[in-house]
C-alpha cells in the first residue's frame, strides 16, 4: 500500500528542486510558476490532488519501463 | 467531402500562443504535400467563423487549439466554439483533435455518439511546460520542444493517411522513448519535469471512435 503523504513529499521534493525558469501550462490561464505548483500541491486543491495521483500513476508506469 | 482541414490557433495568452506557434509545423507539412486547409487565427478563432465554415465547407479533420473542459473547446479570448448540447453535431462526419484540457471527458463523447466519425483528445487537463524566458520565442524554446513534437505526430502522421489509431501510436512510442531519452541525466535542469508532463498527457490521450477512420 503506497502511503499518500509519501507520495505527496515525492512531489513536493520534485518540484522545489525544478529550475525557477520553468512554467508549466495546465488549462485556462493556468500557467503556474514553482512556487504556484507546491502551493497547489500543499493545500491540496482539485490540481495539486491530480499532481499526487498522477506521480503514482508515473511511479507505477516507471516500473513498468513506460 | 474534399480532403481538407480545419484549424484553430488563438494566441491571447502564453500557453495557446505555444500552440499556435507548434501548429506551423503542421501547416508547412500541408503545403508541402498540397493539402487544402483553412487556418483560424487569432480573432479569426471565433465562433461565428468556426460555426459557418463547418456547416458551408465540410472539412474531413478539424484541428483545434485552444482552452477546454468536459463541455466545450474554446477559441480567441477563450470563446467557447464547440458546447455539449449546442453545436456538437457540426462534427458530424469528421475526424477532430483537439489540443485542449479535457474535452475527451464529455464533448468527445457526445460528438462520436452524434455520427461524428472519431475524436482524439485529452480527457484530463493538457499539460507542458516551458521555458519562462523563451515564451516570446516559443520554437526556440528546448524544454517545450518535445510536447510539439508528440502533438504534432498525430497530426502529420493522419495527414500522411495513417488511420487514427496509427497515428496515436506512434505519438505515444515518441513518448515512450522522449521519456527514455531524457532519463539519460537529472542534473540537466528541467529534465524531470519533462517526463513527467509527457507522461501525463499519453496518460490522458484518448481515441475515441472508429480506430481506423483516415483522412
Amino acid at each position: 500500500m503506497v502511503d499518500y503523504e509519501e507520495i505527496k513529499k515525492l512531489v513536493l521534493i520534485r518540484l522545489e528542486s525544478m529550475p525557477p525558469n520553468i512554467k508549466v501550462s495546465i488549462g485556462s490561464g493556468k500557467d503556474l510558476s514553482r512556487e504556484e505548483l507546491v502551493n497547489e500541491v500543499k493545500n491540496e486543491s482539485e490540481l495539486g490532488k491530480l499532481i499526487i495521483k498522477m506521480q503514482l500513476e508515473y511511479l507505477r508506469s516507471m516500473k513498468k519501463g513506460f | 467531402m474534399s480532403r481538407k482541414f480545419l484549424i484553430t490557433r488563438p494566441r491571447h495568452e502564453y500557453g495557446v500562443t505555444y500552440l499556435f506557434y507548434w501548429s506551423e509545423e503542421i501547416l508547412r507539412f500541408a503545403k508541402k504535400n498540397n493539402i487544402s486547409f483553412s487556418d483560424f487565427k487569432d480573432k479569426k478563432a471565433n465562433r461565428k467563423n468556426v460555426e459557418k465554415y463547418l456547416k458551408k465547407q465540410d472539412p474531413k479533420l478539424v484541428i483545434f487549439n485552444g482552452h477546454g473542459s468536459p463541455t466545450m473547446i474554446c477559441g480567441h479570448e477563450d470563446e467557447p466554439l464547440i458546447v455539449s448540447n449546442e453545436n456538437e453535431s457540426l462534427l458530424n462526419s469528421k475526424t477532430t483533435y483537439a489540443i485542449s484540457c479535457e474535452a475527451a471527458a464529455d464533448l468527445g463523447k457526445r460528438i462520436v455518439e452524434k455520427d461524428g466519425k472519431a475524436f482524439i483528445g485529452y480527457e484530463g487537463p493538457f499539460g507542458f511546460i516551458y521555458d519562462a524566458s523563451k515564451e516570446c520565442t516559443p520554437l526556440k524554446d528546448k524544454l517545450a520542444k518535445p510536447f510539439k513534437n508528440v502533438s504534432n505526430t498525430i497530426v502529420i502522421s493522419i495527414l500522411k493517411g495513417n488511420s487514427i489509431e496509427k497515428a496515436v501510436g506512434k505519438s505515444k512510442h515518441l513518448t515512450s522513448e522522449l521519456i527514455r531519452k531524457y532519463s539519460t541525466s537529472d542534473s540537466e535542469p528541467g529534465y524531470k519535469e519533462i517526463r513527467f508532463w509527457l507522461f501525463w498527457n499519453r496518460y490522458f490521450l484518448r481515441v475515441i471512435g472508429n480506430p481506423a477512420t483516415k483522412f
